[in-house]
């Protein structure tokens, strides 16, 4: 279509020093073609500069310059050069035949004009030559594409080499922090605690040796402080320990399965609780996480169950799994004390924060839990009203796995 | 009641040889307490014990952080000379670390593994094993 088109647009070009030609040529051409008409060689390279025929028809034999010479200096051009050529004149000696070629025209046209060959002639060569054309512009786009292509690419590369410079100084970066960490770690638990190991040591032996020291109040606050130091310094180690980024080992895990392994963990602590334990998750719902993560989380939000109940009736945890969007949730629904979300929403997953004046409480549990969550990309919702019950909702990405 | 003739503190803190050997002398079982301020002063005594016949402690604790040789490569070490099967070892550590614990397993003492402060009620049962 594009083809036709352009042929039947097409501008021609005729050249030769008798009037007579010119006006066969048009009579010839005109109803099909957009005929421009030159009567001598200057003219004719001026107006092949300037139309930009798309066809041109050029006598050999003229009185200033020949055809041979105009079609060599139209070849010249860069604006002329691709427009074809065909040479007309009345010579038919082999010579001209040739050089005619040679010169760079496409056809040759003998005097007199025959206007079915002129026609004919003129049509293959527009329809070569708009072939020639759209072939050189799918070469020229398929050339820009190419280049484009490859500016692409390059573009692409270059990111990958930065995000991989940027990836791997991360992971220089968490192992520099993962050393500190542990460095940390062992601070604690070495150096702060062998002070508090040889305060209760001393405290011991007083106590062993002269008893009736410890009627005085502040001795005995001592004691009490030291412990509570003690007891500090075990929880800190919990916390950096969960910290510890070399223990993330990922994995599957069936989510019913360590379920019901946790509630048989702690079942002799549930049932002198009189907490009941109902797993309720789908036989086939295998999360990719980090294992030890997932079953302590689970641990926790299954012993607080335990340590929050209420006394004032029979209660229950009840674990629950749903797919949802990207995420698996994982429901963990009981009727224990509940928390006063009002007071307490910003404060919940915080270090050291305790809800309930419970003896057992010690104010990481949620905190590490949060944190193992978020670790594995994944969020922690929780809805609670004071007496009624507590729901925690575990987000973790489905895409994973 | 039989007593420990000789036990051994391996410890570099000062006061919790003060506080160890003080409920191991209230016990009334210990007739000898000896105390190494680290490993390798301890490896190197026990060896010089070993090698001129003189007999080695019935009883070890050994602390775990220390300078030079640690408890660790005391451990090693010592496993290699040509000591009887009776020493016994305990670990005794201020460390709350699992790794500690880990590497303790590995050696065959989570059996063996004490937290300080020593305590009098530990000293009994320790030795109500031994005698």
């Amino acid at each position: 279509m594009q083809i036709m088109n352009r042929e039947a647009a097409a501008k021609i070009l005729v050249v030769d020093d008798h009037p007579g030609n010119l006006s066969l040529a048009t009579s010839i051409l005109k109803p099909f073609y957009e005929i421009f008409l030159a009567n001598n060689s200057e003219k004719a390279l001026l107006m092949a500069s300037e139309k930009q025929p798309d066809l041109i028809l050029l006598d050999i034999m003229m009185p200033d310059i020949s055809g041979f010479e105009v079609c060599r200096r139209l070849k010249q051009l860069e604006n002329t050069a691709g427009i074809p050529i065909i040479f007309m004149t009345a010579k038919t000696s082999g010579e001209d035949y040739e050089k005619a070629f040679d010169m760079g025209g496409v056809d040759y046209i003998t005097k007199p004009i025959n206007s079915k060959e002129l026609l004919s002639r003129v049509k293959t060569h527009l329809l070569i030559n708009s072939q020639r054309t759209y072939l050189e512009n799918l070469n020229q786009q398929i050339f820009e594409m190419n280049s484009n292509l490859e500016t692409e690419v390059q573009k692409g590369t270059r990111k990958l080499l930065i995000a991989n410079k940027q990836l791997s100084s991360l992971v220089e970066i968490k192992e520099e922090q993962n050393k500190r960490l542990q460095n940390f770690t062992h601070i604690v638990s070495h150096n702060l605690r062998s002070h508090t190991a040889n305060l209760q040591g001393l405290l011991a032996i007083m106590e062993m040796e002269n008893p009736e020291l410890f009627e005085n109040q502040y001795l005995q606050l001592v004691e009490q402080a030291t412990n509570n130091l003690n007891k500090t310094i075990l929880h800190l180690n919990e916390v950096l320990t969960s910290f510890n980024t070399e223990r993330e080992q990922w994995g599957s895990l069936n989510l019913n399965k360590a379920v019901n392994s946790t509630i048989s963990s702690i079942a002799q602590l549930a049932k002198d609780a009189k907490v009941s334990f109902f797993n309720e998750v789908p036989d086939e719902f295998n999360i990719f996480c980090i294992s030890n993560y997932l079953e302590s989380i689970i641990l926790n939000i299954l012993t607080n169950a335990i340590k929050y109940r209420s006394e004032e009736r029979n209660c229950f945890l009840r674990v629950s799994a749903d797919q949802e969007d990207d995420y698996f949730v994982i429901v963990f629904e009981d009727n224990g004390l509940g928390i006063d979300m009002k007071r307490y929403r910003d404060k919940l997953f915080g270090m050291y924060q305790t809800f309930h004046t419970h003896k057992v409480s010690n104010g990481l549990g949620l905190f590490i839990t949060k944190n193992q969550i978020e670790v594995m990309g994944g969020k922690i919702e929780v809805e609670s009203q004071v007496n009624v019950g507590t729901i925690f909702k575990v987000y973790l990405p489905y895409e994973k796995s | 009641m039989k007593k420990v003739k000789l036990a051994c503190l391996i410890e570099d803190d000062d006061m919790t040889v003060l506080i160890s050997k003080k409920f191991m002398e209230v016990t009334g079982a210990f007739e000898k307490v000896i105390s190494f301020k680290n490993g390798k002063e301890a490896y190197d005594n026990l060896k010089a014990m070993l090698e001129s016949g003189k007999s080695l402690p019935e009883l070890i604790f050994l602390d775990l952080n220390m300078p030079i040789w640690d408890g660790w490569i005391f451990l090693e070490e010592f496993k290699r000379l040509p000591v009887s099967d009776n020493i016994i070892i305990y670990i005794l550590t201020s460390s709350i670390s699992n790794e500690d614990f880990e590497k303790a397993k590995i050696h065959g003492l989570e059996e063996r593994y004490l937290m300080k402060p020593l305590g009098i009620n530990t000293l009994r049962e320790i030795l109500s094993t031994l005698l």
